[in-house]
């Protein structure tokens, strides 16, 4: 997810065309023109200079991809598009019930909104990655001639019989749950849909070999005593300052943690400190950070506690209650009262967050919210 | 507006082609068309219909069509011998504000053409409008519908593991597999988990928007929420571990779960089971029963554990190597509720000394692996990182 380290950067970029020129040729040296033949879609995160990564799980990969959107957003974009999964389903020829939305991302340079769609509900669900424009146009993002760069992911399911000549096909495939772009690496939590086991990575960007980014193995202490494995369920990177850039995460069991993005090597054995609790019957579903008035906020969208606005001031001194004698409750946080519904979440400029939220209808519409 | 008629049993010849047309013309008499249909991904069966057609205004006007072509690509392609643009769009564009649908326009011998960018779904109304662009209120509007293929349901849940009656307190997840692909998307909706009086245990799952499918949407991992089943954490301290040791629960798998043509299963699915004590071993390779088979002979390698393990991984993460290092070819069965696997060899088995490699990735169904058990009891243990295989070995004669 977009933070003000990442925003800052891509502000350099498009804003000054020599750097941009010089970077960009960087960034896009391996990137290949053709047809990256997407098998599935997921998760996204822009990069810098447009570059949109997508999860592409069914064939156990990240793609990179030069979107070319690079025109730099007019000031005051905002968004009032009502019924999106409505124009998007329609847009591409089905009944809603037929799409499914994985993410949100915002394009920090045109500040354009992007959609990782599914049409179809099978196995054979076509993916698809669309823009929507502020105005409420939908369009799609062909592939058939795009630049693009990919890296598998480590341990990918391997369709070939090996060994045991006649064993089933592999069913193993990694969920990716959340992905963000910080400091030329993208790091990548999954979930797999077999052993019980955390899946982050940093994966250097731009992406060398197929064996960067090899398994972090994350970590939760309960007081002190008990550690297990704990995968990520959404994260977002967070300066604490002077470039000591921390992933603030939620594991799949709940806790908020922080540790340290200098901590994630290969095979790194690292325990997050867990910074609060963010309640029973409640799933975090995704996180911003954000500056407001001098202070920085993390704001998490939740599946049953609607969203949060947590103070980061004390995030690098608040006693972990990992420790045995921890009473603490952890991170203070006020629930947004108005933000209901809200599924997906991302920046769409220093003041505003774009979401889709949920109506009471049932129908879901792309607003941009002013941040609390 | 167009009526949909299934047509008669001999039409079926027709039916071979990957081509069909509807068409839909504005004059009376001539609105009737045969087609059959080969269709694909959002759209099902082969299937024969007639068509009667009507302009949805009433207005007809001599001369004017709009067909409905598939392509060999899967797509489809409409064309109309109207003058004016062509837009699709799947709801009535004077009613709706919806966007078209997205594809690409050709003009072909004095023919307005369409091509949507994906094809077509069965089953749900289309409309056309022709005229001036971007003001559908001045263009003459055509509507069709492919005919969705009547479809008894057949996908059923073919197996639940673990498959032992008694499961640990701590049981992490359960792998569901169906007869056929399912839909995606919705899928914690149709899982429930009923505690001894029938009522539903509230949020029992770990719900996933990406939701644990393979690849063919025909086995889902169905976890429970590891805030739930670790220790000291605020949902297990506030709600209680999900399964009660010496309870009875019964998953329950709802008939409302659509497989991947939207059919709802043949039927519900239930597995009742009684909850015994939690699990915080690691499965101890070393106490597994190994029967070597006869030189010369296919008769299966059987290996007995103590413990059920998890059902996935015993396909992947047991190997057997021959005097030479060469993986075994073969075929695994797991049975006695994943307690015991075997391999039958593709070739006679040769003499000598085989050796069993285990990943330590392996669980049981209490997520225990035999590198490490679910939970690290930080004060016991040594802080040692697991080796990445354990080996077994065996002598064949």
């Amino acid at each position: 997810m977009k933070h003000p380290i990442l925003r800052g950067l891509l502000a350099m970029f498009a804003g000054v065309s020599l750097a941009a020129a010089l970077v960009g040729s960087d960034y896009l040296a391996n990137f290949k023109t053709g047809d990256p033949e997407l098998k599935s879609t997921g998760s996204i995160a822009f990069g810098p200079q447009g570059i949109l990564f997508v999860a592409d799980q069914k064939a156990a990969r990240i793609v990179a991809i030069a979107t070319g959107d690079l025109v730099p957003a007019s000031t005051g974009k905002r968004y009032e598009v009502s019924d999106i999964d409505a124009k998007v389903a329609a847009s591409l020829g089905v009944s809603p019930d037929q799409i499914q939305v994985h993410d949100l991302a915002v394009n920090p340079i045109s500040r354009n909104a992007w959609l990782s769609v599914s049409r179809g509900r099978g196995a054979d669900a076509q993916p698809v990655i669309l823009n929507v424009s502020a105005k409420g146009s939908v369009s799609l993002l062909e592939m058939d001639r795009v630049k693009f760069a990919s890296v598998a992911l480590p341990n990918a399911p391997e369709d070939k019989i090996t060994g045991q000549g006649r064993r089933a096909k592999n069913k193993r495939l990694e969920s990716i749950t959340d992905m963000a772009y910080v400091n030329d690496q993208l790091i990548v939590a999954g979930l797999s849909n077999e052993e019980f086991a955390s899946n982050l990575r940093a994966i250097p960007f731009p992406f060398k070999n197929v064996n960067s980014g090899a398994s972090i193995e994350i970590y939760h202490g309960a007081h002190g005593k008990f550690e297990t494995h704990s995968p990520v369920r959404t994260f977002t990177p967070f300066d604490f300052g002077q470039g000591d850039i921390h992933l603030v995460a939620a594991y799949t069991c709940t806790p908020l943690v922080t540790f340290p993005l200098s901590e994630l090597k290969p095979k790194a054995h690292v325990m997050g400190r867990t910074i609060g609790e963010m309640g029973n019957r409640n799933r975090p579903l995704d996180m911003v950070v954000y500056s407001k008035e001098g202070s920085d906020y993390l704001l998490m969208a939740n599946s049953a506690r609607g969203v949060m606005k947590v103070e980061t001031i004390n995030f690098d001194s608040l006693p972990s209650i990992d420790s045995k004698v921890a009473d603490t409750e952890g991170a203070p946080f006020d629930t947004i009262a108005d933000w209901e519904g809200i599924e997906q979440l991302d920046l769409l400029d220093d003041a505003h967050a774009l979401v889709v939220q949920k109506t009471e209808s049932g129908g879901r519409n792309l607003v941009s919210l002013a941040l609390p | 507006m167009f009526r949909a008629q299934r047509a008669g049993s001999g039409l079926s010849a027709l039916c071979s082609s990957s081509l069909f047309i509807i068409t839909m013309r504005s004059r009376r008499g001539l609105a009737t068309v045969l087609f059959a249909i080969q269709f694909l991904p959002l759209a099902f069966a082969s299937d024969a219909v007639r068509i009667a057609a009507t302009p949805i205004d009433g207005k007809e006007r001599t001369g004017e069509s709009v067909t409905v072509e598939s392509l060999e690509s899967g797509g489809h392609q409409i064309t109309s011998t109207a003058a004016g643009t062509l837009s699709l769009y799947t709801a009535n564009p004077n009613r709706v504000d919806i966007p078209a649908v997205i594809g690409k326009s050709l003009r072909v011998n004095d023919k307005q053409k369409f091509e949507p960018r994906f094809p077509l779904q069965t089953g749900i109304q289309y409309f056309v409008a022709v005229g001036s662009e971007g003001d559908s209120g001045k263009s003459r509007l055509f509507s069709f519908s492919l005919p969705k293929p009547e479809r008894e349901p057949t996908a059923r849940v073919a197996a639940v593991f673990p498959s032992a009656d008694t499961l640990p307190e701590n049981l992490l997840k359960f792998y569901v597999h169906f007869s056929e692909p399912m839909s995606a998307g919705d899928s914690y909706k149709h899982v429930r988990l009923l505690d001894e009086r029938g009522d539903p245990v509230e949020l029992p799952f770990l719900e996933l928007g990406e939701e644990l499918w393979d690849g063919e949407n025909r086995r889902f991992t169905l976890l429970f929420d590891p805030g739930r089943v670790k220790s000291g954490l605020l949902p297990r301290r506030e709600s209680g571990a999900v399964l009660e040791s010496g309870k009875r629960y019964t998953l329950e798998i709802l008939n409302t779960w659509r497989d991947a043509n939207g059919q709802p299963l043949k039927a519900s699915f239930r597995k009742s089971f009684q909850v015994g004590k939690p699990d915080g071993e690691s499965p101890r390779v070393e106490a597994w029963k190994i029967a070597s088979p006869r030189a010369g002979a296919l008769d299966p390698l059987e290996i007995e554990f103590e413990e059920s393990l998890d059902e996935a991984l015993l396909h992947r993460l047991i190997e057997v190597r021959d005097p030479s290092g060469n993986p075994i070819e073969g075929t695994i069965a797991i049975d006695r509720n994943e307690r015991r696997w075997r391999l039958t060899p593709a070739r006679p088995w040769g003499e000598g000394r085989y050796q069993i490699q285990v990943r330590t990735l392996l669980e049981d169904v209490a997520g225990n692996s035999v590198g490490r058990p679910f939970e690290v009891d930080l004060e016991a243990s040594d802080g040692r990182r697991p080796e990445p295989f354990v080996f077994r070995e065996f002598t064949i004669r």
